[in-house]
């Protein structure tokens, strides 16, 4: 018991000291940038992970939740001159509520179709940001939001960006590792592997789902409020199908149902494209090819992957030490 | 006292009518069964009991509270819990996580307030644990209770929707076939271990099966319905000697006068041991 607990400790030092090392040895913007939006992946993998990874509601929208959050925040700041925590405690709140928009139309529906529904309710996002001029400012987006201010602390440049996002980055994972571990999450995993036995196991199923819906959607809030302020310009282009469908990646890459999936997938899916940039037009097949074979040499994604093999390290350590 | 009560109730779907005002009655700490021929309506009445249906005639009556319209998962936090006829656990979970769901309706920690009260939320869950521990060290299934449920034989999985079933401390349990698919000693096993549960847990059963050995070895009461009807209802020797039931199972021959003659099965049917 002791040794697990130090070795506990361990584990989190050593975690703590990765997150404080990656900016001072990060040597440019660039790929500070890149450090940034790896943060940001993060948190939307989690977001899915919730929904898709343990209550099996299959989600192709994500886009959407992640650019009302953003929406919210640009519009707050610039229109309202909010600052960031009341910004992202009202961005997290409109969210939730279309959060539970959504959920409502997808109670009825399943598999396939709940894809489909959630693509079109993304779609639909999108098309509603360029159209409502007035309020959207349309395909040009908005600009001139302001870097966060927190106690007359101003996190004006990436680096020091780093560490805001890295606290909701470490809360997220953190809230996502307890829940999973209580009732909640059990309720979540019953739904995910059979409806109609988790109902007669005394699971409102109804209202798990819709609960699964609004905390992806608040993770969906985090990033977007954390997204518009960082690059503190935010126009329709950024989220399209595609970015609903890295999301998806980022926990498939990682393993859905895995807590550490998404931060796996997360460095993944962003590192890979940037690292592919040296081979021109040629790049987004290979990023493609690189996924195929992750999925079908991983089927359940890496970290279990990896967790398989650290725990076959660690017996044949025990065994070696015995004999 | 009566723990559940059917007052005649009926299902119809369009046309058809799958059951048709059958009444029956579990007393508390009774081991009854319902049977009947295929297509009898048996699971019928299961799902109508646990809100899966709701009852288009009639009214149920749980612990002298009438439970037509509540919804299934309400059912089961009143104290109605059952087991399904081809096992529906929750695959990927270990045994142990599987009997932890079952707390769900006994428990309060939630979403919000495992922020504002970790500790409590901690406390409860480890009593959540020692008491699945405790159901799955009742049942036997304790040496493998780390294992994924769809990784162990086929009987402890019986027995872990069970555990499942009582993790929701029913008043009342509901075995839809406990029996299908399990060896002749595994059936007294599981006899054993039925009787052992409404001992300990002081519940009532009602089981559906179509093993009339066990049927008949461990119920107090047996209700026999057949086109959706009731159309016996007794301890198992009287079940046993009546002329509708016979005919239900066996059909009916007439002999050369035209008389309706069941006496000439009666061998077959005293076969069921009791």
């Amino acid at each position: 018991m002791k040794k697990t607990k130090n070795s506990n400790f361990l584990k989190i030092l050593i975690a703590a000291a990765l997150i404080m090392i990656i900016p001072v040895l990060t040597p440019n913007m660039y790929i500070m940038q890149i450090v940034n939006m790896i943060c940001i992946y993060i948190i939307l993998g989690t977001s899915i992970n919730v929904l898709t990874g343990f209550t099996g509601q299959l989600s192709l929208g994500q886009a959407a939740f992640f650019g009302v959050g953003a929406y919210t925040t640009a519009l707050l700041n610039t229109r309202a001159g909010m600052q960031f925590f009341t910004c992202m405690v009202i961005s997290v709140l409109i969210t939730a509520l279309f959060g539970v928009v959504l959920a409502v139309p997808a109670l009825k529906v399943k598999g396939s179709y709940l894809a489909l529904l959630t693509m079109g309710f993304g779609e639909v996002v999108r098309i509603v940001m360029i159209n409502w001029t007035p309020v959207t400012n349309g395909t040009a987006g908005i600009l001139g939001i302001e870097s966060p201010v927190i106690f007359g602390f101003t996190f004006d440049t990436l680096k020091k960006y780093y560490f805001l996002i890295m606290v909701f980055v470490v809360l997220g994972l953190l809230y996502q590792n307890i829940i999973i571990h209580t009732r909640t999450g059990r309720a979540f995993v019953a739904v995910r592997e059979d409806n109609e036995a988790a109902e007669l196991t005394g699971i409102n199923v109804t209202g798990y789902k819709i609960r699964a819906f609004v905390l992806s959607a608040i993770y969906c809030g985090i990033a977007g409020c954390l997204y518009a302020m960082m690059i503190k310009y935010v126009s329709p282009d950024t989220f399209t199908n595609n970015v609903s469908s890295v999301i998806l990646w980022t926990a498939i890459v990682g393993g859905f149902g895995t807590v550490a999936g998404p931060v796996l997938g997360g460095i993944i899916m962003q590192v890979l494209p940037e690292a592919l940039r040296f081979l021109g037009d040629w790049r987004l097949v290979i990023y493609g090819v690189v996924l195929l074979i992750v999925i079908l040499r991983f089927p359940g994604g890496l970290y279990p992957y990896i967790q398989k093999l650290l725990q076959s390290f660690h017996k044949k350590q025990a065994a070696a030490e015995k004999g | 006292m009566a723990i559940l009560e059917l007052k005649e109730i009926s299902k119809k779907f369009g046309g058809l009518s799958a059951v048709d005002s059958v009444s029956l009655k579990v007393d508390e700490s009774q081991i009854c069964a319902l049977i009947g021929p295929n297509g009898a309506g048996k699971t019928t009445v299961f799902n109508m009991i646990t809100g899966a249906y709701q009852v288009s005639g009639g009214d149920i009556m749980f612990d002298g509270k009438s439970i037509c319209g509540i919804k299934s998962h309400q059912i089961v936090e009143l104290g109605i819990a059952r087991t399904f006829q081809n096992i529906r656990l929750f695959k990927s979970a270990t045994v142990l996580e599987n009997v932890m769901t079952g707390f769900h309706c006994k428990t309060k920690t939630g979403m919000v307030n495992i922020i504002f009260k970790p500790r409590k939320c901690r406390r409860e869950e480890e009593e959540t644990r020692e008491k699945s521990i405790e159901i799955l060290r009742f049942l036997g299934l304790e040496d493998v209770m780390n294992l994924a449920a769809c990784n162990i034989p086929y009987g402890h999985q019986r027995l872990l929707e069970i555990g499942r079933a009582l993790a929701t401390s029913p008043k009342l349990l509901l075995l839809d076939e406990p029996a299908a698919g399990m060896n002749s000693q595994e059936k007294e096993e599981l006899v054993a271990t039925i009787r052992k549960i409404r001992d300990t847990y002081h519940l009532a059963v009602l089981l559906v099966e179509h093993d009339m050995e066990l049927v008949m070895g461990i119920s107090e009461n047996i209700t026999v319905i057949n086109f959706g009807r009731k159309i016996a209802d007794g301890s198992a020797a009287e079940i046993q000697s009546n002329s509708d039931v016979i005919e239900a199972y066996l059909g009916r021959s007439d002999d050369k006068y035209g008389r309706t003659n069941v006496k000439s099965h009666r061998p077959c049917i005293f076969l069921w041991k009791y």
